[in-house]
């Protein structure tokens, strides 16, 4: 049991990372309709760039900050150059962030090397806590994730919900040509939701750094979990994505440490389930 | 208040708008009548900025708008009420009403207003957009565009799909807000809400205005009303 128990911790801090590069990459596809592919390598260089900050200066939290602002900063310049010139069209899109996948992967290379980086946890994070549930003990570094994904994740919901800036992105996301043609400048509102998923990536990227490490093809493997994450909660669903976080995050997670031969199949074959019986995701809307 | 000149405008490869010529006035209700596929609801994007003119001329109060985005062209002062609706499902009714409402002065659209108008829409509120009826999406979205404080509402088939007592309704609002001084430009295929609303009317037919005058002289040309409209 405090075996089970911490697995599922495990997987709920893995959704948690899931949920910060996940969120981003489809409210970015739901409002603006970009598959923004170099959403990955955004989450490695904002680990890399916490990397240096934190061997810079020392200290864990400046690396965290710095990884965000940084990608959020990323994201202003990527979308006022790149994104805004291809809007419109898909195809040029798409091969615009492929290739800027390879530009920052190569960039990465040269700057912090192809081993495998680890952000090292600050020493208050370092440590292990007594679990009251199931008298397990467990890493502090963990449940930080867990809680800023947590923190992160409510604070959304209330900015998508409760402001008027989030009914203008939902609405975005239902008919941005509507919202346009009402005389709102949807020019900021795809600049804002921009660079809000490229900060969450950096965050994300810093966070995963703590756990899996930085290496070079990183930015893929996270990439994918997030295209399975969006797919299945609901491309454009900012609750799909946290839904999807979850499903994917706890399956992978008791996937590896319980069937390891089979962590593949046992992350995809509940996929495969799920959009037989509904393509369009579980809290996607199906297509008009 | 809008002036079309020679538009020539594409749907994909189709060649919809062949030198549309028209014009928009201050304060009154033109009325745009045709059959399905004539090219009306493109007129109306084309205006918006929904789609991209090839050729011609679109002038609000003087100024070219062609080649402007949408929201640039919404905020000239034009309220826009689409084909089809176009509620934000995933809004609830009062967020689809707020979420573009600017002001103007002292004198002009609130929520409130827009409530006493719509009192269905009230009681509705916080219902999601995607609940209403037909005819209650209808009110929603020219409330929607009414809290927009527009100049000119621009209103493309607001009769599509409703019961005939929502239709009469429309024709009322229509009505109470020329008498306001709104200016209002109606897209329709109901013949009798188009005619009776209308100070001046235009006839498209394949992309082209073939007539235009005032709502009487149209009753009187039983030809261009059989031939263009099948009516």
């Amino acid at each position: 049991m405090p075996e089970f128990i911490s697995q599922t911790l495990n997987g709920l801090s893995l959704a948690g990372i899931m949920f910060l590069v996940s969120s981003g990459f489809t409210l970015v596809f739901g409002v603006m309709r970009v598959t923004n592919l170099s959403h990955g390598a955004v989450y490695l260089l904002g680990g890399y760039v916490a990397y240096s900050v934190i061997a810079y200066k020392g200290n864990f939290f400046y690396g965290l900050l710095a990884g965000t602002v940084a990608m959020a900063a990323f994201g202003l310049l990527l979308e006022g150059t790149l994104i805004r010139r291809m809007r419109g069209r898909p195809m040029a899109e798409l091969l615009a962030t492929l290739g800027l996948v390879y530009i920052i992967d190569d960039a990465c290379l040269v700057l912090w090397g192809g081993n495998p980086l680890s952000l090292r946890l600050p020493g208050a994070l370092e440590g292990s806590s007594n679990i009251p549930v199931g008298q397990i003990t467990y890493p502090n570094g963990r449940l930080f994730i867990l809680g800023v994904a947590v923190v992160v994740g409510i604070a959304l919901f209330f900015l998508l919900r409760r402001t008027r800036v989030g009914a203008v992105v939902r609405a975005g996301v239902d008919d941005r040509n509507m919202v346009s043609a009402l005389g709102i400048n949807v020019r900021r509102v795809f600049t804002a939701v921009f660079v809000l998923g490229a900060a969450l990536a950096g965050l994300g990227g810093v966070l995963g750094g703590t756990i899996f490490s930085l290496y070079p093809g990183g930015d893929s493997d996270i990439l994918t979990y997030a295209l399975v994450v969006v797919v299945v909660g609901g491309l454009g669903s900012y609750e799909g994505a946290i839904l999807g976080s979850l499903i994917v995050g706890l399956i992978d997670n008791y996937g590896q440490a319980y069937f390891p031969s089979l962590a593949y199949f046992a992350l995809f074959a509940p996929l495969v389930a799920i959009l037989l019986v509904r393509p369009q995701g579980l809290l996607g809307r199906a297509a008009t | 208040m809008i002036e079309v000149t020679d538009l020539h405008a594409y749907r994909g490869d189709n060649y919809v708008l062949q030198g549309v010529q028209m014009e928009i006035a201050d304060g009154r209700c033109t009325t745009l009548l045709g059959r399905n596929g004539m090219g009306k609801t493109t007129l109306v994007e084309t205006i918006m900025g929904l789609v991209r003119p090839r050729e011609g001329r679109i002038d609000v109060d003087g100024t070219s708008t062609v080649g402007k985005e949408p929201f640039e062209i919404a905020r000239r002062g034009i309220g826009y009420v689409p084909q089809g609706r176009h509620v934000f499902p995933s809004l609830s009714v009062e967020e689809n009403l707020t979420l573009a409402a600017r002001t103007r002065g002292d004198d002009g659209w609130t929520l409130d207003a827009v409530y006493e108008l719509f009192p269905n829409l009230s009681q509705r509120k916080r219902n999601r957009g995607s609940q209403l009826s037909g005819g209650e999406q209808q009110m929603l979205v020219i409330g929607r565009a009414l809290l927009t404080n527009p100049r000119l509402l621009v209103m493309d088939e607001p009769s599509e799909g409703l019961a005939p007592v929502m239709v009469e309704r429309v024709g009322e609002i229509v009505a109470q807000l020329r008498e306001q001084g709104l200016a209002i430009f109606l897209v329709e295929q109901n013949y009798r809400l188009a005619v009776s609303s209308a100070d001046k009317v235009y006839v498209l037919s394949k992309g082209q205005v073939v007539w235009e005058g005032g709502p009487d002289e149209l009753e009187d040309s039983d030809d261009i009303r059989r031939e263009h409209l099948g009516v």
